[in-house]
């Protein structure tokens, strides 16, 4: 029963956007990896949009603590769109939002 | 609204990740049964989820043979949920919110052990139980505030 993750990557005004679609778990490591490789070394400011992403677990948010990891030895920002109400709280109590803020939509985060 | 009297559900699942996602539902579903808010339900299916990965990882040892019991127990004014593996005992890592470092660039080595953090702060009450004959045995219980 592994779970499955999809991510649409594309830039926009010097923002590397993922888009990710279904379960942020384990078995995402690698397609998040190779996602944040895409845009690390040239626009170093990440926005990770959840809108479409059904399920994260702690090994989901291992995976965002690593990528924060790597952003800031590259001096890049990373921002989180689309979580739902208990995922912003989760990522609080974590403290996953000292590192990435949180924003409503992905032109509020390029704004921002 | 059903009131239930005092019931027991019973899973088995195998140790394979995935099947967490078994008793999220199962959880969520008597939760919201018995009243629960949609708030509290997400927060129980995310401290069930963590415990039951944590039984399939570290417990079970990802052994498909070997089963995860996780048992809801139904009560008046409350959901006691314990989830049981069958391994030699879980240490548990004791992180905390990731600014309380010492030292920031020991971020990564807090990649891990999250589990255990989010279930304790999610529910009303956490107790563990470790054996090294018989397994862990996590239990977690959510108060129904009417």
């Amino acid at each position: 029963m592994n779970s499955s993750i999809s991510i649409d990557i594309h830039e926009k005004d010097n923002y590397g956007i993922l888009n990710l679609k279904g379960e942020l778990t384990l078995f995402a490591e690698n397609a998040v990896n190779e996602a944040i490789a895409e845009f690390i070394d040239d626009s170093k400011n990440i926005i990770m949009n959840f809108a479409e992403v059904n399920y994260i677990n702690s090994a989901g948010i291992a995976i965002l603590i690593s990528v924060i990891t790597e952003l800031r030895k590259k001096g890049g920002t990373l921002k989180f769109v689309g979580l739902t109400d208990h995922y912003k709280k989760i990522f609080n109590m974590v403290g996953l939002t000292q590192f990435g803020n949180i924003y409503n939509s992905i032109e509020e985060a390029i704004a921002g | 609204m059903i009131k239930l009297s005092e019931k027991v559900v019973e899973l088995k699942l195998p140790s394979e990740f995935g099947f967490e996602k078994v008793a999220m539902s199962s959880a969520a579903e008597v939760a919201r049964k018995m009243g629960f808010s949609d708030d509290r339900i997400e927060d129980l299916k995310t401290a069930v989820s963590e415990a039951c990965i944590n039984a399939i990882e570290h417990g079970n040892k990802n052994n498909v043979n070997i089963k995860v019991i996780v048992l809801l127990r139904i009560k008046e004014d409350k959901l006691e949920i314990t989830v049981k593996d069958q391994g030699k005992g879980i240490s548990f890592k004791k992180n905390n919110h990731l600014l309380k470092l010492n030292k920031p660039n020991n971020l990564n080595e807090t990649r891990r052990g999250w589990g255990m953090f989010l279930i304790k702060n999610l529910m009303d009450e956490v107790e563990c139980e470790v054996d090294p004959k018989s397994g862990t045995s996590v239990k977690m219980i959510i108060h129904l505030v009417r």
